[in-house]
């Protein structure tokens, strides 16, 4: 018995069970009640159980009501619980037992829909398999998805969902990422590709290292991010929410005041009911949760209504180029090389040569093999890239012949915008931008000078590697545009963004290439990170209201500086979904634009919204004194606006 | 008198039409939500 009491009470402690349970007794007083009163006359009995209902059900909201004044607020619960210890002590029970009922209906319902708002974002991603199939010594395993540890193997067989994080071991398979990246064409798996939990693995069987699981995945975060992100609040809903709380008082004070001018009671009553601000009080919250909803199934986690509401103001754009104008993945497409001594077996004394300088396109060495040149050329590259982190440094590595063996360098240090320096054995390797090479009192000869103009024009970045403070090359890359980069540049021009500019690192020549495949007028080239910064904070101070959108890494402190940081192709990098104010799960450049429409449409439906609460306030207020509108007409019309603010919002899941 | 039919009336049964209005809200919107899904 005592613990039946006790679990009963610890059900009751949860309040949504609590107000359940409170909603079902108080029902049920009511239907026996009135199935009572049907089937015989027993007024008493009938009283006495409107009575216990309407208790049952006051308990729950005269709680809150008092909540409410103990933090100085006047709220509908309170009116409520006045009605209905009113209503019974005028002897009118049944309206007492109804009105708290329903009352009582009416927020449970409430909270139902709030709770399936967050359902829906949840449902859509919280496909997760509870279990994983984890290899061990050749046996299959059934664990709890949550309890994989790192580095454990996981056999996805195809058709099933992916219940970890990780890398691709071993098989090949296509995989339904929409979940995650809202990019609907399936992407392809191969060994060494991520693979995210919740996503869905479709024709190949593939066996996975786990690399995170249960509340770590990148999945986990997206939903706590986005729960958080939708009790976050906007500017707007603050101050509506200051507004309410002076407002309230200032109705009750109002219909007081017309009571003692005009001694009409019903005119009082009137003024109080109809003056609740229930559709300016709902008005900003249900357009933000309904921005978010729709953004969040597109593959674009807004953090917080006060990004939602910032985004929609952007006026000036600045996009980073590498990885997000261009695909990020370069490729090595020419060698200039100064020498041509023979490397021998790796490390040769090589003597410079005068001046001679050869390029060599990379479609080329496909058919005549590597020239020693190159060979030694990637060698020195190699060494120095080997511990680097840099997208460059991975295009060199990818494409380094299997012949050559690289030796590990002794001393690395990386030097953000500018390049790399390195020693392996005597040898001082410098490895970088032109700017980086004349710092370093490198000679760079006149003739290789026109080189690097002709390659950057064709929109190359050039690496010079210099080797005991000597010139011995360059290293062409080419970046390939997005296809879609010139489609977004007009979106964005399209949507009345005054200003788009683009930002980097890179030389020029290379960004004007890409400004004029792009579209985009304004370049600002060879800058770096902190540069970066000091554009976009002189663009704040010029009264704009500015968007970065990067890479998330290395455009950190930008995109921190900027109203609105948007970081692309965020899944996967924790760092950018943490830091950004919207991350694009996708790489997806369009989304972008998509993004910014998303917050201007919730903008402009806050306002809507706010106008339609307003008006309807007004004209009633303004009705009732006059006398042509009375109760019953008057909260009609009220909650009627309430219906079409919550439509109005609603309206933005739809886009 | 006056006092208990205003009493009545206000904040007994507009009361309840305003509660009922806010139940009919809710239940649009669940039915949104469902249809969204």
């Amino acid at each position: 018995m005592m613990s039946f009491l006790q679990k009963l009470f610890g059900r009751l402690a949860n309040p949504s069970k609590r107000k359940k349970a409170l909603l079902i007794v108080s029902g049920l007083c009511i239907t026996a009640g009135w199935s009572i009163n049907l089937l015989g006359n027993s007024a008493g009995l009938f009283n006495t159980l409107m009575i216990m209902s309407a208790l049952v059900a006051e308990v729950e909201i005269a709680r809150r009501a008092w909540q409410g004044l103990k933090n100085r607020h006047t709220n509908i619960d309170l009116l409520v619980t006045i009605a209905a210890t009113g209503g019974i002590a005028i002897g009118v029970y049944w309206e007492a037992a109804a009105v708290t009922t329903l009352f009582l209906l009416g927020g449970w319902l409430e909270a139902q829909t709030m709770g399936k708002t967050r359902n829906t974002l949840r449902d859509l991603i919280s496909m997760a398999p509870d279990t994983a199939l984890v290899v061990e010594n050749n046996k299959l395993l059934e664990l709890p998805a949550g309890e994989v540890k790192e580095g454990m193997l996981v056999l996805i067989k195809p058709g099933s969902q992916i219940p970890v994080d990780g890398i691709v071991e071993s098989g090949t398979t296509t995989v339904d990422e929409s979940a995650i990246t809202g990019e609907p064409i399936p992407a392809e798996k191969k060994p060494g590709s991520d693979v995210y939990a919740g996503t869905i693995n479709q024709n190949g069987s593939i066996r996975v290292r786990a690399r995170n699981a249960g509340s770590d995945t990148t999945l986990a975060k997206i939903i706590r991010r986005v729960e958080e992100a939708q009790d976050e609040k906007a500017p707007t809903q603050r101050f509506i929410e200051q507004f309410a709380q002076w407002y309230t008082p200032g109705i009750v004070g109002l219909s007081i005041a017309s009571y003692l001018f005009t001694r009409d009671l019903e005119l009082a009553l009137t003024l109080l009911v109809i003056g609740c601000p229930g559709a300016l009080v709902i008005s900003t919250p249900i357009s933000i949760i309904s921005g978010i909803g729709n953004a969040a199934k597109k593959g674009i986690l807004i953090k917080g209504g006060e990004y939602l509401e910032n985004a929609g103001k952007v006026s000036a754009v600045a996009l980073d180029k590498t990885g997000t104008l261009t695909l990020g993945k370069p490729k090595l497409t020419e060698f200039i090389c100064l020498q041509r001594e023979k490397v021998g077996a790796g490390i040769a004394e090589v003597q410079q040569s005068d001046d001679e300088i050869s390029v060599v396109s990379a479609s080329d060495l496909e058919r005549q093999g590597w020239p020693d040149e190159v060979t030694e050329l990637l060698y020195w590259a190699g060494i120095a890239e080997s511990t680097s982190e840099h997208p460059l440094a991975g295009a060199i590595l990818s494409e380094m012949p299997d012949s050559l063996d690289l030796p590990q360098a002794d001393y690395f240090k990386s030097h953000t915008g500018l390049g790399i320096e390195a020693a392996y054995k005597d040898n001082q390797i410098l490895v970088g931008n032109a700017k980086f090479l004349k710092q370093r009192a490198v000679p760079i000869a006149e003739d290789f000078n026109g080189e690097l103009e002709q390659l950057a024009s064709l929109g190359r970045t050039t690496v010079l590697v210099a080797r005991n403070g000597m010139l011995i090359g360059g290293i062409g890359l080419a970046d390939p545009v997005r296809p879609e980069a010139r489609e977004m540049v007009q979106k964005l021009k399209d949507s009345g963004i005054e200003q788009v500019a683009m930002l980097t690192g890179d030389r020029q020549s290379t960004a004007r290439a890409v400004a004029a495949e792009t579209g985009i007028m304004e370049i600002h080239a060879g800058i770096l990170p902190e540069e970066k910064n000091d554009f976009i904070r002189r663009m704040k101070e010029k009264g704009k209201q500015v968007a970065m959108i990067g890479d998330g890494i290395n455009d950190a402190p930008a995109l921190a500086t900027a109203d609105i940081g948007i970081a692309m192709g965020a899944a996967g990098t924790d760092v950018a979904i943490e830091t950004a104010d919207i991350a694009l799960m996708s790489d997806k450049l369009l989304n972008i634009p998509e993004s910014l429409m998303v917050s201007k449409m919730t903008l402009r439906n806050i306002r809507q919204n706010i106008v339609i609460a307003l008006i309807t306030v007004a004209a009633l207020l303004g009705g009732v004194f006059m006398g042509s509108i009375h109760m019953a007409a008057g909260m009609l019309i009220h909650e009627l606006s309430v219906m079409i603010v919550i439509l109005n919002g609603m309206r933005l899941r739809m886009l | 008198m006056k006092v208990k039919k205003g009493f009545r009336l206000v904040l007994l049964s507009n009361l309840e039409l305003q509660i009922i209005s806010y139940i009919f809200g809710n239940i649009v919107q669940l039915a949104i939500l469902e249809l969204d899904e």
